[in-house]
């Protein structure tokens, strides 16, 4: 039967006159292989399957995020009404799902003028629960928060304190100094050579708050007869209006003030003690009315 | 004309029978004789061996994870997450069946923390770090073949493989609140993260 088969085929039978038989199928083979080809592997059906998982333990609330929480209300406290404003809180505290306390990873003091404004950076911690304010100006009335930082972007204010000035000017005497005693040529030289002449006494007042326009004084020394009299700017006087009972003039200047007269008619009195009283209110309304005392020399 | 008949008797009588004994013959075959050949026939009968289906069932941790009824992976999840924290966790893909495939990860993300979430996965069955006390910093061992990471918008990346027999595929999964993350984001209580796998018969 192989032999037969093979002579049949090898007899070129089928090949010699059935090339066209042969032929049509071919070109349908590479007809429909043609096609697969251009519709590319999408011909192909394959399995699929899916598995979805969820974080736990419930599908809604796997994670969560803490708080930074806010600083205390700050207080505020000056020493003197050139001296920093000092703003003091209580620490910031974060709430974490760790253990472990977490604190946070510093602070800001701001400075604002309002309720809802940014307002300015004044000072910044990262332990430590109070900073110092050194700003030349601060307004009465200014509001002090703390911004609590934890990592990059976390912030949480405190509530706002609204700073109080409650400390007068400080005022400064160039001359006469308190507690000087000198020669009346002396006393007066040194007058004259810091205050010019025309006028008897000069100094500053200064306040972080900032200093009315106006500043007084009162320079007053005993009568011989008894009693007092007070500089008027050009002599001495012992009117009610000049010398009564908490009477100030009108000096010259504010944050640098000088009392007006000429000194070779001030202090002319031998063996003479004075007392100068400079009168400076902040724009919060504190007053600075400390006097000094100096005296002449026969 | 007898003298021709007388010639023809005997002999043209055995001719006339001749010629018609051919004519009978002749006549016989031309009826046909296949139909009347016997011939011997014979049936073989070739029974093929049984043929079925492969199988592609991809599961995790050896739970089907079906869509209605996710697989929950508990230890998943970080709560109170403050910025800079993480939690790492392993999953296994495997494949009981025996169809070789590729597989995909989707990431969403949801709830009012999700957006801020960063999803990872990486290849690896090992994480790093502590998931207890602060800052909560789990990650995973090995970091060099990221599948997934999500930023603003999570994306997915195909990863072919081959069957993976019994041990199945082991695929770290890391899901961090970034140090950046935006103030916004403080006290949010609905993060959620889902992961779904497809895996796709690899075609001959």
């Amino acid at each position: 039967m192989t032999r037969t088969a093979l002579t049949r085929t090898a007899g070129g039978r089928h090949r010699g006159t059935g090339p066209r038989r042969r032929l049509a199928p071919a070109g349908l083979v590479a007809a429909v292989v043609a096609i697969c080809v251009a519709l590319g592997p999408a011909a192909w059906a394959v399995f699929t399957d899916t598995a979805t998982v969820t974080a736990g333990p419930t599908s809604t609330s796997a994670f969560s995020s803490g708080t930074l929480n806010a600083a205390g209300t700050p207080t505020t406290a000056q020493a003197s009404g050139t001296a920093a404003v000092v703003v003091t809180w209580t620490a910031a505290t974060v709430t974490s799902g760790g253990t472990g306390t977490v604190a946070p990873a510093g602070y800001d003091v701001y400075r604002a003028t309002g309720a809802a404004d940014a307002g300015t950076l004044v000072c910044s911690t990262t332990t430590a629960l109070t900073c110092n304010d050194t700003a030349a100006s601060i307004p009465n009335g200014s509001r002090y928060y703390v911004r609590a930082r934890l990592a990059t972007s976390w912030v949480r204010d405190s509530a706002r304190q609204t700073y109080a000035d409650t400390q007068p000017p400080v005022v400064t005497h160039t001359q006469p100094t308190s507690g000087a005693s000198l020669l009346v040529g002396v006393f007066i030289t040194a007058v004259n050579n810091s205050c010019g002449t025309g006028f008897v006494a000069c100094g500053t007042a200064a306040d972080t708050g900032g200093i009315t326009a106006t500043t007084q004084y009162r320079l007053q020394r005993p009568r011989t007869l008894g009693g007092i009299e007070c500089w008027t700017g050009t002599a001495w006087s012992n009117t009610a209006a000049s010398c009564g009972t908490g009477v100030f003039l009108t000096a010259t200047g504010t944050t640098a003030w000088k009392v007006p007269g000429t000194a070779n008619t001030a202090y002319a009195s031998l063996g003479a003690t004075y007392t100068l009283t400079i009168r400076s209110v902040d724009v919060a309304g504190n007053v600075a009315a400390t006097p000094i005392t100096f005296s002449t020399l026969l | 004309m007898s003298s021709h008949r007388a010639a023809r008797g005997p002999a043209g009588t055995w001719r006339l029978t001749l010629a018609t004994l051919a004519l009978v013959a002749a006549g016989a075959l031309m009826v046909g004789n296949q139909g009347t050949l016997a011939f011997w026939r014979d049936a073989v009968t070739v029974t093929g061996g049984q043929f079925t289906s492969g199988r592609l069932d991809l599961t995790v941790d050896n739970a089907q994870g079906a869509v209605a009824t996710p697989y929950v992976k508990t230890n998943l999840a970080l709560p109170t997450m403050l910025p800079g924290e993480s939690v790492a966790e392993v999953l296994t893909l495997r494949n009981p069946g025996d169809a070789p495939y590729t597989w995909t990860a989707a990431v969403a993300r949801g709830g009012d923390l999700g957006p801020a979430l960063t999803v990872e996965l990486y290849l690896g069955s090992a994480t790093t770090g502590d998931d207890a006390s602060y800052p909560r910093t789990e990650a995973c061992a090995t970091t060099t073949s990221p599948i997934v990471t999500t930023g603003a918008t999570p994306t997915a990346t195909r990863l072919a493989t081959g069957t993976d027999g019994a041990t199945g595929q082991a695929v770290c999964v890391r899901v961090s609140l970034p140090a950046a993350t935006g103030n916004e984001y403080q006290s949010k209580t609905t993060g959620s993260v889902t992961l779904t796998f497809t895996a796709t018969q690899v075609t001959p």
